[in-house]
C-alpha cells in the first residue's frame, strides 16, 4: 500500500529529502493544471509550480496535519500565481503532448475548445480566473475555496457567478466573430 | 440565484478538469533545489529533536505488542518495532534479525551505518525494491540498544524519522532500535 502524504511528510522532516519526490509526483499534475489556467502559458505555469513546491519544502515544518497536504500545497500555489499573474504574458496554447487524453476522445475538437477557453480565460480578471479554476478545474466546494483563497463564501459565490457570466459572454463574442 | 448561474457547459468543464503533464523537467528542478536546501547547514535540523522523538515514539508505541511482534515475544516488553522502517523478524540463538528500510525511489545507493558496523559506509548496503522504491536489509543484532542511520548516495545522512531519535558519534542525528533479551 502506498505511503500516505502524512507518512511521506514525516520522512522528509526526518531528513529523507528523496521522499519529497514522491509528494511531487503525487501532486504536480493538479498543481500544473491550476497554474496553467491561471497564467495561460507553460513557461509561467512551470515556474509557479516549481516555486510553490520549493516553498512548500522550506515550510514543511509549519505544515499541520489537520489540513490535507494537497490543499496546503494548492494554497501556496494560489499565492504564487497571484504574484506571477501581475507580469503574466499572453495566453499561449499548450501542445497536445502535455495534456492527458482519454480513450475515445477527439483531440482536434478538444484542442479547439481548449484554445477558445484559454483565450477567454486570459481576458478575465485574475480574481475571476482563480474562481473558475478552483471551482471547475479543481472541483472545490465553496467552503474549500474559502480555505484556499481566504475569501468568504458569499463573496466567492458572487465571484463564481460573475466569472461564469463573463466567460460565457466572451465565448459567445468569440463564436460570433468566426 | 439559480444553480445554473454557477455552472458552465460540459465541454468547458471537461477542459478545465483535464490533467496536465509537464514531464520530468519540473520534478528534476524541484528535487535539485530541495537537495541543495537540505544540504545547506542552515537548513539542517529544522524539525526540533523533541518533535522528532515525539512523532517516532507515537508510532513505535502503536505497534508494540501488536501483530508485528514475533510469536512468543512478550507484549509491551519495550521492543522498538516499527511497521515501515525497523522490524524484528526472527530470533536465532541470542541474536535477532532486524529489518531496516527506507523509502528512497530516486536513490542510486543506500547504506546502513550504526553501532553494529562501527558506523562504516560500505559495510551494509540496502537492497532496492524497484516497484515500491523501498530499500531494505536484515541485520542480526545482539540484545541491547543500537543506534543507526542511513547514508543515501554516499552524500546524504538520513536518520530514520519513524524511530526514536539518537545521536551518532559524529554528532549527526541518528535513530535507535532496542533488541530485548529473550528471557
Amino acid at each position: 500500500m502506498p505511503l500516505s502524504d502524512a507518512a511521506l511528510v514525516h520522512q522528509v522532516r526526518g531528513g529523507n529529502t528523496e521522499a519529497f519526490g514522491l509528494l511531487v509526483d503525487r501532486h504536480s499534475a493538479r498543481l500544473s493544471r491550476y497554474a496553467l489556467h491561471l497564467l495561460g502559458n507553460r513557461a509561467d505555469a512551470e515556474e509557479a509550480v516549481q516555486e510553490a513546491l520549493v516553498r512548500a519544502f522550506r515550510s514543511l515544518a509549519r505544515y499541520e496535519e489537520r489540513e490535507q497536504f494537497g490543499a496546503w500545497l494548492l494554497r501556496i500555489l494560489v499565492n504564487r500565481c497571484r504574484t506571477l499573474a501581475s507580469r503574466r504574458r499572453d495566453f499561449e496554447p499548450l501542445e497536445a503532448a502535455s495534456l492527458v487524453w482519454h480513450p475515445g476522445e477527439d483531440p482536434v475538437e478538444a484542442l479547439s475548445v481548449r484554445e477558445e477557453l484559454g483565450h477567454a480565460l486570459s481576458q478575465l480578471s485574475p480574481e475571476h480566473r482563480e474562481a473558475i479554476a478552483l471551482r471547475f478545474g479543481e472541483d472545490l466546494s465553496f467552503a474549500q475555496m474559502a480555505t484556499v483563497t481566504g475569501a468568504g463564501i458569499p463573496a466567492l459565490k458572487m465571484r463564481v457567478r460573475r466569472a461564469c457570466d463573463r466567460l460565457r459572454a466572451l465565448l459567445e463574442e468569440s463564436r460570433a466573430r468566426v | 440565484m439559480h444553480e445554473s448561474d454557477y455552472d458552465l457547459p460540459e465541454p468547458l468543464r471537461r477542459e478545465l478538469r483535464r490533467e496536465v503533464d509537464f514531464g520530468p523537467s519540473v520534478r528534476a528542478r524541484v528535487m535539485r533545489a530541495v537537495r541543495l536546501e537540505a544540504a545547506a547547514p542552515t537548513r539542517r535540523g529544522w524539525l526540533s529533536p523533541l518533535v522528532a522523538t515525539a512523532l517516532a515514539a507515537g508510532l513505535v508505541m502503536g505497534v508494540v505488542g501488536s501483530q508485528l511482534a514475533p510469536s512468543g515475544w512478550p507484549a509491551g516488553a519495550g521492543l522498538a518495532l516499527h511497521r515501515d522502517s525497523v522490524l524484528t523478524v526472527a530470533i536465532r540463538d541470542t541474536l535477532a534479525l532486524v529489518r531496516f528500510s527506507l523509502i528512497a525511489p530516486r536513490a542510486a545507493r543506500v547504506e546502513l551505518v550504526g553501532d553494529f558496523n562501527a558506523w562504516r559506509t560500505g559495510a551494509t548496503r540496502l537492497e532496492r525494491n524497484a516497484q515500491s522504491g523501498e530499500w531494505a536489509a536484515q541485520i542480526a543484532l545482539a540484545p541491547g540498544r543500537h543506534r543507526y542511520a542511513f547514508v543515501v548516495d554516499d552524500t546524504q545522512w538520513v536518520a530514520d524519522p519513524t524511530a526514536p531519535a539518537a545521536l551518532a558519534p559524529n554528532g549527526r542525528p541518528a535513530s535507535r532500535v532496542v533488541v530485548p533479551n529473550q528471557d
